[in-house]
């Protein structure tokens, strides 16, 4: 054996003899052969058969046992997810995305261990309740969401059981999408909805922030996808308090949720109430509004799916703010609750009103519904336009 | 005028200029033009498109108007009408279709504002245009979203292009013919996926610039569908 090649040997039994200690190297080195064997039998026994130290890498902090025996560090996650929960609100955002890059790279055992360890960290912090630390909460739960992790329903509900505040725009449709499936977490998610809706106006909520406005719409659009008779209920009740901005929207829930579903005569009485304030409102100022046409025929949509009586609902597309413009978005919208005698009814009247007008464009475009209408025909229409 | 453009300055302003220069509900504004280094005025690399939302008359030195406009999501942001702010957008050209009623602006907004103010996201919001989406427009999902039944995927021009397209009469149809448009190179696409990384069609895709939509505004053509798309792709035709 050459020099060169003993001496890695030589290093390595120089690192046996230190890693078992210095009282065995004396049992080898100091004593007869006899001694030695021995010593070496006894080393080996101990060795072999010292406790083995715990495991702890599943404990809520995460410790787990490092290469030197019972030492014990709190683990670090990858650096992408500790970012999400330790950056600052303006960085989210932008480690949330890297995050989502990142675990797409991983293989799919790695990636399920480190969102598990991921839930518990956002599920710790969540438990913390400290509520400056919220934009790396949610952005976390969207994470595990998107990932498909089994906790983020949970996690997402527990957040939006704290008081609102402005993440509760980003939980909430968070909580929507992953609950669409389960009937349970659909119910969850409509009751947790429906409590936010009613909290955002009661006293000393400022109703024209932003956000607050935002999520009223959320709420809305949640309740339409789980549970269209609570956005019916919540529609009476709440939508004299929406924003101008945000009423379009939030009409556009409540309507379509009344086509699917029915309403009880009390929740009916409420809603006709709620859009006979609101008529009111936009036919006597609703120039300055942002879209005063398209709600007044949201309106008009309501009311008669609201049992109000047809003649009555003819009899308001002529007072209206703009005649002619509320009939023509109205004749657009989805008009199954009329029978096709009153429908051909209404579209001789919205095309007298749009002619008379000079509404050129807008009558070709109500020819389009009509003959798209399978129950009514265009030439029984045209025969009773009046144009005088 | 169907097109006006607000970077040619005319001095004095006529009754005339004055009466035409009107912006009305439904009308689309273009952000075109930027401020170069030695002070001109410089094509913007992607220019942008959005809806008027209110009635306003001619717009002066300091006027801002409110538009619906696809960014991260569907918006209600002020536009200004002169440069005097990096972040706002600014009108520098507008357009008006010819024998457009009142009946039709309402349906351009109404269709707008119905999908006003949609989804937020953490995610989305990095990266960094959200439903953004620059490909075919899609009007009841994202390919980014798949589990969201609520998502949509524009990109600003095919935003206004969409509300136009519902709102007006099957004999138009659109503003654009957009059956008829280029497919994107494989020079385009790289330069797409640069700037918008995933939110970019896999394919190439017929883009709709909004240089085409001018085209339409300027040469009062709908559906726009001129001989060559080629020259209409460049917005900076307008910019004097």
């Amino acid at each position: 054996m050459t020099g060169a090649a003993a001496e890695p040997r030589e290093r390595l039994w120089r690192k046996k003899v230190d890693s078992i200690g210095k009282s065995d190297f004396e049992h080898k080195a100091g004593k007869s052969p006899f001694q030695r064997e021995i010593g070496t039998a006894i080393n080996w026994l101990t060795t072999q058969h010292k406790p083995k130290p715990r495991v702890l890498a599943w404990k809520p902090l995460l410790q787990f046992r490092t290469r030197q025996r019972n030492v014990l560090k709190p683990v670090e996650l990858p650096n992408p997810l500790e970012l999400v929960l330790a950056s600052a609100p303006d960085e989210v955002s932008r480690f949330s995305v890297h995050a989502v890059q990142w675990l797409e790279q991983q293989d799919e055992r790695h990636r399920q261990l480190w969102l598990n360890r991921f839930a518990r960290h956002v599920k710790q912090l969540l438990a913390e309740a400290t509520r400056s630390r919220d934009p790396n909460v949610v952005a976390s739960i969207e994470i595990l969401a998107r990932c498909k992790h089994d906790s983020a329903p949970s996690l997402a509900e527990t957040y939006l059981r704290l008081p609102p505040s402005q993440y509760h725009l980003y939980a909430l449709p968070i909580y929507r999408v992953v609950a669409q499936n389960d009937p349970a977490l659909r119910a969850n998610c409509a009751d947790i909805a429906s409590a936010i809706l009613e909290s955002r106006f009661g006293a000393g909520v400022d109703g024209d922030i932003p956000w607050n406005r935002q999520l009223i719409v959320e709420c809305f659009r949640t309740l339409r996808a789980l549970a269209p008779s609570m956005a019916v209920e919540a529609g009476a009740r709440h939508l004299l308090c929406v924003g101008d901005v945000e009423l379009t929207a939030a009409l556009e829930d409540v309507t379509a949720s009344l086509r699917g579903t029915t309403c009880t005569p009390a929740v009916q009485e409420a809603l006709r109430t709620t859009a006979w304030t609101l008529w009111e409102r936009y036919t006597a100022g609703g120039e300055l509004a942002v879209n005063p046409h398209g709600i007044l025929a949201r309106l008009i949509e309501l009311l008669g799916r609201a049992d109000e009586p047809h003649d009555k609902i003819m009899e308001l597309m002529k007072q209206s703010l703009a005649p002619s413009q509320v009939a023509f978005l109205f004749a657009q919208r989805p008009l199954a609750f009329l029978t096709s005698t009153e429908r051909k009814q209404l579209y001789s009247t919205v095309l007298s009103s749009l002619i008379r007008n000079g509404h050129r464009m807008a009558v070709k475009k109500i020819i389009d519904t009509v003959s798209s209408d399978p129950g009514v025909e265009l030439l029984d229409v045209i025969r009773n336009v009046d144009t005088d | 005028m169907p097109l006006r453009n607000f970077l040619t300055v005319v001095l004095p302003p006529t009754a005339e200029v004055v009466e035409q220069s009107a912006l009305r509900r439904g009308d689309v504004v273009f952000h075109i033009a930027k401020l170069g280094s030695d002070g001109q005025l410089v094509p913007k690399t992607f220019a942008h498109v959005g809806l008027v939302a209110d009635d306003i008359g001619a717009p002066e030195s300091t006027t801002s108007v409110r538009v619906l406009h696809m960014g991260v999501r569907v918006e209600l942001e002020s536009w200004s009408s002169s440069r005097t702010q990096d972040d706002v957008s600014v009108m520098d050209t507008s357009g008006t279709m010819k024998g457009i009623d009142e009946s039709i602006r309402s349906a351009i907004i109404d269709v707008a504002l119905a999908m006003y103010q949609r989804t937020p996201s953490f995610l989305a919001q990095a990266t960094p245009l959200c439903y953004y989406w620059m490909g075919n427009p899609l009007t009841a999902s994202h390919p980014l979203f798949p589990s969201d039944r609520e998502a949509y995927g524009f990109s600003c021009a095919t935003f206004a292009h969409e509300c136009y397209r519902r709102a007006l009469p099957n004999d138009i149809g659109a503003l654009v013919n957009i059956e008829r448009m280029p497919l994107t190179t494989e020079d385009d696409m790289r330069f797409l996926r640069n700037r918008f990384g995933a939110n970019v069609e896999a394919a190439p895709f017929a883009r709709l610039y909004p240089g085409y939509m001018m085209g339409a505004f300027d040469l009062d053509q709908y559906p726009f569908e001129p001989e060559d798309w080629e020259p209409w792709k460049d917005h900076g035709r307008y910019i004097p």
